[in-house]
């Protein structure tokens, strides 16, 4: 107990860190949206002291002041549980924001995950376990391709074939304009329908480094000795297999963990090519219009996500494997 | 005496990227029934790829070219289907291996990996544990403690203990030994050869000791088979082996035993390398380390001669009206 507050302590410690590092680096981009409405409001013909005050009215900061202050404000407000207002949806809240785009990212980006990772570990066994032949072969190939591919091509490619090409899915969005989010059939299946193509991607760019993962521990495992004692106790074929699956799975479990953990963070590549409202897209437009207190809220936590993913991953490998001992 | 099991012809070679090794070649022998018999060679005889030859399961890229193996006179293993083989393993044979501390699973308890072989062999599992309880009080473990151990928690000799106590679990009618005291100390070396000779005496079963050392095993073998270079060399009695070894390699063998007391000068290790298996001779495999080689050594392979009705040799020297020139 007393060691898992001093890990969250310096969890706690890393995510203040880095959230600071990421509040300064942000504002080293070209392009600052304080500036850039100062100077259209001193175009508009503003005097300098009426488009400054006109700026801290809307956004809350004055546009000349020092970054160190604006940071000490900023985290001050995130002490009180306010991540602030984004700039260029003027005056909503930043939390608003994401938890309107949270679901749509977890569900499809979990759902996408556990299927990559269920594939992608039932393809690593097999393809482990018929090594030298043509289908362990071609089962590394496709994955290999599959996860060289990056995920922007490979969402382009789904979305000409399945939208363009043959009319199967929809292009943009996470359900029919006509349907209310809610727990209705109408608006569950066109949720489904609508994620098909994005889950696809998640899946078609996750499998392959999985499988190649699980192929790798499955056949170190296979030539233990312990294995060949399984077979010779005679064993059932079960029991094997679940000896063989469990030894093998084990050093997957960090990454499968940090994965999860990643997945609030979505895909600005995957989201952005099919117009999918989640955390990636929500990151994605923050950076491009430089809505900083927007991107602050989705770094922080996809930081927080992360590091905390980590360290339930630790927690929970000492219970799955009894020769880590925390 | 029953036979307990027949090998007849048994050759065994590896293929690999050098060519094909032949490990064990055309190999004849016998155990009987409650009979103790030592397998006794230098590294790279053949000796443990006979081990699992008995279970017609010789480790990839290893492979049974020809021969049988027959068990209680009718059963052949080569020709039995998979899962009579599954059942046939461990019931009927079992097998200490060479490393026996890698042999257990890494991540399940000593009883959950009991309970598995219980289950295989459809015994009940609270028998099962009591019975391993019963074998782990004679090999001086402490049962509850191991009971409940992970195999990392538990020291190489342990292990080693365990390992030979789950190959008398289902009480086989032969258990193969792969080296089995070489992790133990010299302490429990002597106590586990006591165990397992009051084991064989009590139950009738049989035991093949593998080993490079025989002295080890001189006091609980009756027979000794000596290998070299995938051949049977010699076999006997185990006291005509130690006192009066008829083959030159043997002589050599147990000229090589250090003493426990006394000169070192006294004993003498065999000169030369041990025959290199990829480029075997045509004759005796041993004639160029030999020091009574005749001419024909090298021509042709001599032939296996009876030297009573327990002992043979395959040994020029000792041919029709040439023994007393040995």
């Amino acid at each position: 107990m007393n060691k898992l507050v001093k890990r969250l302590g310096s969890s706690f410690l890393i995510i203040v860190i880095v959230t600071t590092m990421t509040f300064f680096l942000i504002r080293l981009m070209p392009g600052n949206p304080y500036q850039v409405m100062y100077h259209q409001f001193l175009m508009q013909g503003m005097n300098a002291q009426q488009a400054q005050d006109q700026v801290r009215s809307i956004l809350n900061v004055s546009p000349n002041q020092p970054v160190w202050q604006q940071f000490i404000q900023w985290f001050t407000d995130l002490l009180h549980g306010s991540l602030g207002t984004s700039i260029q949806e003027t005056g909503v809240p930043v939390t608003e924001l994401i938890f309107n785009a949270l679901p749509w990212t977890l569900v499809t980006v979990s759902i996408g995950l556990l299927l990559s990772f269920v594939i992608g570990i039932v393809l690593g066994v097999i393809s482990a376990t018929k090594r030298n032949s043509w289908l362990s072969g071609m089962i590394d190939n496709i994955g290999s391709i599959a996860h060289a591919v990056p995920a922007y091509v490979t969402a382009v490619a789904l979305l000409y074939l399945f939208n363009v090409v043959w009319h199967i899915f929809p292009s943009s969005g996470a359900y029919g304009i006509m349907d209310t989010p809610g727990l209705n059939w109408s608006f569950i299946s066109s949720f489904l329908y609508h994620m098909a193509l994005p889950v696809s991607t998640y899946v078609l760019t996750g499998f392959g480094s999985w499988e190649l993962a699980m192929k790798s521990t499955t056949i170190t495992v296979i030539n233990d000795d312990f294995m060949m004692a399984a077979r010779l106790r005679g064993l059932t074929r079960q029991t094997q297999m679940r000896y063989l699956g469990w030894n093998s799975i084990l050093p997957l479990f960090t990454g499968f963990m940090l994965s999860l953990g990643g997945m609030f963070g979505g895909s600005i590549f995957i989201e952005g090519t099919y117009s999918f409202p989640g955390i990636g897209a929500l990151f994605a437009t923050s950076i491009g219009s430089r809505d900083y207190p927007v991107m602050e809220g989705c770094f922080l936590l996809t930081t927080t996500t992360i590091i905390l993913a980590n360290v339930i991953a630790d927690m929970f490998y000492t219970k799955l494997d009894p020769r880590i001992v925390d | 005496m029953a036979t307990i099991v027949d090998v007849k012809d048994l050759s065994i070679v590896f293929q690999t990227e050098k060519g094909v090794v032949p490990a064990v070649n055309h190999v004849d022998f016998c155990v009987n029934q409650g009979e103790s018999v030592g397998i006794v060679g230098e590294s790279g005889s053949g000796k443990s790829t006979i081990a699992f030859g008995l279970f017609d399961s010789v480790p990839s890229p290893g492979k049974i070219e020809s021969g049988e193996i027959t068990y209680n006179g009718n059963l052949s293993i080569r020709d039995l289907e998979e899962e009579k083989k599954r059942q046939f393993y461990w019931s009927k044979i079992s097998m200490v291996f060479q490393a026996a501390q890698n042999t257990l699973n890494p991540i399940l308890r000593i009883q959950n990996q009991i309970e598995d072989i219980a289950k295989a062999h459809r015994m009940d599992k609270k028998k099962a544990v009591q019975k391993a309880i019963e074998l782990f009080e004679t090999m001086y473990l402490d049962a509850k403690r191991v009971l409940k151990a992970y195999p990392h928690e538990l020291s190489g000799g342990m292990k080693q203990r365990v390992s030979i106590a789950l190959a008398l679990l289902l009480e086989p009618k032969l258990v193969v030994l792969d080296e089995p005291t070489t992790a133990l100390d010299v302490i429990s070396q002597a106590a586990v050869l006591q165990i397992l000779d009051r084991v064989r005496k009590e139950k009738g079963i049989s035991l093949v000791f593998i080993t490079h050392d025989i002295s080890v095993i001189a006091e609980i073998v009756d027979r000794v088979i000596v290998m070299y270079a995938g051949k049977i060399v010699e076999t006997g009695p185990v006291q005509k082996i130690i006192t009066n070894p008829s083959h030159p390699y043997t002589q050599g063998l147990i000229a090589s035993i250090p003493p426990l007391v006394g000169d070192l000068q006294s004993t003498h290790g065999l000169q030369g390398q041990p025959a290199d298996t990829l480029h075997l001779p045509q004759g005796c495999a041993f004639a160029s380390r030999c020091r009574h080689v005749l001419a024909r050594c090298h021509e042709k392979q001599p032939p296996t001669i009876q030297i009573d009705h327990q002992s043979e040799v395959a040994c020029y020297l000792y041919e029709e009206g040439r023994s007393d020139s040995a």
